[in-house]
């Protein structure tokens, strides 16, 4: 297999910001009352974790050494009692932690997806699906981790961690300094070394990816691999790619398995320490045994915390990295939105007029100069020219995916950029090249123009357009289900399908990219007749390839370079022997001569019939 | 002697990995006699792992004994004099605890690696072997979910469960008996009070899986809604629907936090209850035993050591869920698996194969048939192409054109007649051999995501550049190429710059021409390329046709009317042949087209007699 993946990651971490911990914290805000109740309840935990050890030194102290028996079934109960109310509590710490980030969570992924919708297309041109998807799923799972459970635990270890240490400390001062000699050890275990390991579990993680994106390749792509016999190549470049996983696992598993013996010898060391010194004071009487059992105790409740706030800090790191991504998309304005004040745009009779309309997508790069136009309701409009000479911008600002530079786009007489914008997409309805279906039965994906269409309207509107005929003969006719890809549909009845949804939508003006695509006769005499049930009584505008199309349009305009060039109908324009005509001889000619066996090859005349 | 508990490992989590669909066609029985085959060359690496396994329970024994003579001998014996001999003797079982315990630990994850990789690679190895026919029926995102999901759990069954199974035995028993060494009494109680822990960590187990399930599929739903709610954004803006698509965006967002609520809620109630009986246990085991010691029937020692020994037995207890989990996991991924290892390619190879170095290019159909699941694509089909000779296929979508061009590099294989090359029924060819004889621009150009140059040379990566260089110019690539921001060196693809339809059949057509077949099959390769590319594209072509064999489907007759023999199929049947002129000449459907297609054509000529007779 032949990819690369994984060479352009972006950043995994960031360096501490607390500009954007406070705008993070703020997501909490609407919750907060789960914030109080977890963090409460884990205070409560984290007492009777402190009272264990204590509890033994007593028994050891008090009751064992002075053959007490009594006052043991007053320690069960007391335990008992604890044990409950240890229960309570980390169910509380629990639910609580869950309950508050799945809040936030939630937040964040409505507030994304919503500003997403909202950006025009200039947004979505130059990225792809996949990415925008990560931000939505990956990166607010990474900020879930830290607001939640990260930030609460955090606050309940150290907590914990102040405990043990006062309580260590009002036992026996002395000892209590001694043992708290290993704390710095456990502290750089728990940074140092665990960010080296996070390290190669990344890298892990990474060879993995790469090898599922090579086998999702494989089996898309098996066709391809099949037709070059590429298998031995491919499973060759697999299994090396196999091998260096396993490699890279090894190293990550090697220093994971040195990380619980490392921390273990710590542990030991602080143990001897405390049993070392603690021996020589229970000698001279200083201390009792019960206070070294319970103090070698407490010290193994140290790991916990530290190792937990040790954690802490790599996930907050991530997060920062995560929290910059969210916040950029946070941060975007879409180009086009309803202004301040923007009215309703009232039902529309279909008049369309440009008004001195110059547009760039980039600044100084025209792609319309001084459009002027007026159309009248009804009036079918082709646009014909070379690619890339102004015809998809020209469409692109009926129903405003991009904005002009200068000048207006009128409806009715109304400013489309002071109206409400899905009060005008309602009723100007774009049947693009390219044709998106939804995963779903083609009911459904007809009906997307209008969810709220009844079966009858459906199959009226499919049987308009001519796609009843095929939906008809598939197996489950209007509830086959369909998806993007993989889709058992033919370009041609894609095209069929648009044509529905957009007759469904029941436009006043229609706006259509006729697909270049070579699609069989038969199917391409379908679309055609789908095409004029599509326009008729509404005003139109189709950039058209196709010379039937062209011929039948009320007023044809010739776009080059930006500018309108020509404009009048098909028999206006052939007499008139300029652009137009020239731009149909050249393709008729090129016609004659596309062939894929002939003998003598001539050069075809370019666009403008030089 | 207490010690910290262990952190938790940075790798597989107890939980193992995503998603789970077992039911789907297991075939358990088979995978026993499966996974031994697989683990026997790294069998070793498991048995040092488990012997590992059973030394680290027994040293685990040692700290708890330590602070138990520590206690009884130092503390109250007051024999200062054995006190360093203790402590060397703590800080040596930690030692050798840690060497043991890595040994483990990186021993049974080379199992299981080892493993894994076995199952990978025959895996890769066994589906790439597999043609047309699996393709056209396998859903990737299941067979994905099989090659990464599944092959994870068996992972996970090796490297942790294996491993953490045998650790478990050894613990328990290793344990017992020291608790029972120190305190007979005791003994019998930890014997009474732990199965109570197990019995609700299994309960746990058994209730929150299928929470975890629901979590993966409201997870999934969501991820479809946001993936098309992206890719069709331009659908959703053109018809308004924005404030549709956020309400099914909410509702399967709600859907996930319930779901995720709802097993947080499971695990709040069971996790601080494990952990609340774990704690209240070892009290209880505590003050009993300090009644005993009071009672003279054991010594304070000996109940710091059981109270130490109690912590190591909790542990692995603790694991007890996560691990039936993973051997039932493992078992049923494996049971998907085998059924994928064990499914024999549908085309391959004969036993004594024919194989030419470069074939003639002669092509022949003898009364072909072909049915895919029963239904007929093709019905006695007979033609013959002469090397270097032109044949046109032209038809309606679905009358079986581009089925029949795939017999010949034997995508599918005939279900009646025969098809052959250079003589040889293409049966009988070295399948390799036969396929490199063979170019095909298929319908649907896929590209890889790798650089536009390693996706021309995907059949002869060591191609020389300047060859490479040859067809990128003929099919028209450079062109578009040098506006891409690396050129020829850009990647392209899934996760690169995304071409255009016509980009992308361009390089499909460069692709094939690299490779210089001595037959090539041009299946609809310009459908989405304009007009004047397509005249360029078969411009510098012209010239490299001529000496081979070449079978073209196209919709324009313009484009296919020069060819030596045109096949007109209608429903899977030549039902007209000869050249252009003769075709044209008859009535027949190949007239209907032609009549269409140059409607247009006349169209023009007509208004341009009229333009003309105007002025």
């Amino acid at each position: 297999m032949i990819n690369r993946i994984g060479e352009d990651e972006e950043a995994v971490e960031r360096p501490f910001d607390l500009a954007m911990t406070v705008r993070l914290l703020r997501f909490l805000r609407p919750h907060v009352r789960y914030a109080v109740l977890a963090l409460a309840s884990l205070v409560v935990v984290s007492l009777t974790t402190l009272v264990g050890p204590y509890v033994t030194k007593i028994v050891i102290d008090r009751d064992i050494l002075r053959g007490d028996l009594g006052a043991l079934w007053a320690l069960g109960f007391f335990y008992l009692v604890v044990a409950v109310v240890r229960y309570l509590a980390g169910r509380f710490e629990q639910r609580s932690i869950a309950v508050l980030g799945q809040h936030v969570l939630y937040d964040m992924r409505t507030g994304l997806f919503r500003r997403i919708q909202s950006m025009s297309f200039t947004f979505f041109d130059r990225r792809p699906t996949g990415k925008i998807m990560t931000r939505i799923l990956n990166d607010v799972s990474n900020l879930n981790q830290l607001l939640s459970s990260g930030l609460v635990r955090m606050l309940g270890d150290l907590f914990t961690l102040v405990g043990i240490v006062v309580v260590m400390l009002s036992l026996d001062t002395r000892l209590a300094l001694l043992a708290f000699v290993v704390l710095p050890v456990l502290f750089l275990l728990s940074t140092k070394l665990r960010r080296q390991i996070v390290e190669r579990w990344r890298r892990v993680r990474r060879k993995i990816s790469n090898i599922n994106a090579n086998l999702d390749e494989s089996i898309v792509g098996a066709r391809v691999v099949t037709a070059f016999h590429r298998e031995p190549e491919n499973t060759r470049r697999f299994a090396a790619l196999t091998d260096e996983t396993l490699g890279s696992w090894m190293q990550a598993i090697r220093a994971n398995a040195f990380f619980g013996p490392a921390v273990d010898l710590t542990g030991t060391f602080g143990t001897v320490l405390v049993f070392w010194y603690g021996a020589d004071l229970v000698r001279t009487g200083q201390v009792s045994i019960g206070l070294v059992v319970a103090f070698v105790s407490y010290l193994g409740s140290f790991w916990g915390p530290v190792s937990n706030i040790g954690q802490f800090y790599s996930t907050l790191l991530v997060a920062m990295a995560s929290a910059e991504r969210v916040f950029e998309f946070l941060d975007l304005t879409p180009e086009i939105r309803d202004v301040e004040g923007a009215v309703p745009l009232p039902p529309l009779k279909g008049r369309v007029t440009f008004r001195h309309v110059s547009f760039a997508y980039v600044p100084g790069r025209w792609a319309l100069r001084d459009v002027d136009l007026d159309v009248s309701p009804g009036q079918r409009v082709a646009l014909v020219g070379p690619t890339g000479a102004g015809k998809s911008s020209f469409l692109a600002l009926l129903s405003r995916f991009y904005d002009p530079t200068l000048g207006q786009v009128l409806m009715d007489g109304h400013d489309i950029r002071s109206v409400q914008l899905d009060t005008l997409r309602r009723q100007v309805a774009v049947v693009l090249q390219e044709t998106y279906i939804f995963k779903g039965s083609i009911r459904d994906n007809i009906r997307y123009s209008h969810p709220e269409a009844d079966p009858a309207q459906v199959e009226a509107a499919a049987r308009a357009a001519g796609a009843a005929a095929f939906i008809e003969r598939l197996p489950e006719g209007y509830d086959t289900e369909v998806r993007e890809r993989g889709s058992r549909l033919s370009v041609g009845q894609r095209q069929l399908i648009a044509f529905a949804r957009a007759i469904l939508a029941d436009p006043r003006v229609l706006i259509l990219d006729e697909a270049t695509a070579n699609i069989d006769t038969e199917t391409e005499l379908l679309i055609q007749a789908g095409l004029r049930t599509l326009l008729a009584g509404r005003t139109s505008f189709v950039a058209a390839h196709r010379l039937s199309t062209i011929r039948e349009a009320d007023r044809i305009l010739v776009i080059d370079q930006g500018r309108i060039q020509e404009s009048g109908t098909h028999e206006e324009l052939i007499a008139r022997r300029g652009r137009y005509y020239d731009l149909l001889r050249a393709q008729f000619q090129l016609q004659e001569q596309v062939g894929w066996f002939r003998r003598d090859a001539v050069a075809p005349l370019g666009p403008d019939g030089s | 002697m207490p010690h910290p508990a262990p952190p938790p490992g940075g790798g597989g989590s107890p939980r193992g990995p995503g998603i789970v669909d077992s039911a789907a066609g297991a075939d358990e029985a088979a995978v026993g006699p499966w996974f031994k085959g697989l683990a026997r060359p790294y069998l070793p690496f498991g048995l040092v792992a488990v012997g590992a396994a059973a030394l680290g329970a027994v040293a685990a024994l040692v700290p708890p004994y330590l602070a138990g003579v520590l206690v009884n001998r130092v503390l109250e014996g007051h024999d200062a004099k054995l006190l360093p001999l203790l402590i060397a003797a703590a800080v040596a079982a930690s030692l050798v605890r840690g060497a043991l315990s890595f040994i483990q630990q990186t021993r049974s994850e080379r199992f299981g690696q080892g493993i894994l990789q076995e199952i990978r690679n025959g895996l890769y190895e066994r589906l790439v072997a597999h043609g047309f026919p699996y393709y056209d029926h396998v859903h990737t995102g299941q067979l994905m979910s099989r090659l990464t999901t599944d092959v994870e759990w068996v992972r996970t069954f090796f490297s942790n469960g294996f491993t953490q199974a045998t650790t478990f035995v050894f613990t328990v028993v290793f344990v017992l008996a020291g608790i029972f060494v120190a305190s007979p009494v005791l003994g019998a109680l930890t014997l009474v009070l732990l199965p109570l822990l197990f019995l609700v960590i299994l309960r746990f187990d058994r209730r929150v899986r299928p929470a975890y399930r629901e979590i993966r599929r409201a997870m999934g739903r969501m991820t479809t809604t946001l993936q098309e709610a992206v890719a069709g954004i331009r659908v959703v803006k053109a018809f308004a629907q924005e404030h549709h698509e956020e309400r099914r965006f909410e509702a399967v967002n709600r859907e996930v936090f319930d779901r995720q609520v709802r097993a947080a809620t499971l695990s709040a109630t069971y996790i601080p209850l494990m952990d609340a009986i774990g704690w209240f246990l070892s009290g209880v085991m505590f003050l009993v035993g300090a009644a005993l010691v009071i009672d003279h029937a054991m010594t304070l020692g000996s109940l710091v050591t059981v109270a130490g020994d109690f912590i190591v037995l909790v542990g692995p207890i603790r694991g007890l869920g996560g691990l039936v989990n993973m051997w039932e996991q493992g078992v049923a991924a494996g049971g998907r698996l085998v059924e994928l290892w064990r499914q024999p390619p549908e085309i391959r190879s004969p036993e004594h194969p024919y194989a030419a170095a470069r074939a003639r290019g002669e092509v022949r159909f003898q009364h072909v048939g072909l049915a895919y699941d029963g239904v007929e694509a093709l019905h006695d089909v007979t033609f013959h192409v002469a090397p270097g000779r032109r044949v046109a296929i032209l038809g309606a979508t679905g009358c079986g054109k581009s089925s029949l061009v795939h017999l010949i590099p034997r995508y599918y294989d005939v279900t009646a007649g025969s098809v052959e090359l250079d003589g040889h029924d293409v049966r009988q060819w070295d399948l390799g051999a036969l396929r490199s004889q063979v170019g095909v621009v298929l319908q649907e150009s896929f590209l890889f995501s790798a650089t536009l140059t390693e996706n021309i040379a995907f059949g002869w990566p060591d191609a020389p550049a300047e060859r490479v260089a040859d067809v990128a110019r003929a099919a028209q690539v450079d062109e578009f190429a040098r506006r891409l921001p690396e050129g020829f060196d850009t990647v392209v693809g899934e996760r690169g710059v995304g071409l255009s339809g016509g980009e992308r059949q361009r390089v499909s057509i460069a692709r094939a021409l690299l490779v210089d077949p001595p037959v090539l099959v041009l299946d609809d390769a310009t459908a989405a390329v304009d007009m004047e590319t397509e005249w360029r594209i078969q411009e510098a072509l012209s010239r490299r046709l001529g000496h081979r064999t070449t079978l073209l489907i196209a919709h324009r007759l313009s484009t296919l009317k020069e060819a030596d023999e045109i096949l007109v199929l209608e429903a899977g049947r030549i039902v007209q042949r000869g050249n252009h002129a003769e075709l044209v000449r008859r009535d027949g459907l190949y007239r209907h087209l032609y009549e269409i297609q140059y409607r247009d054509r006349d169209l023009w000529e007509r208004a341009r007699a009229a333009g003309e007779g105007a002025t």
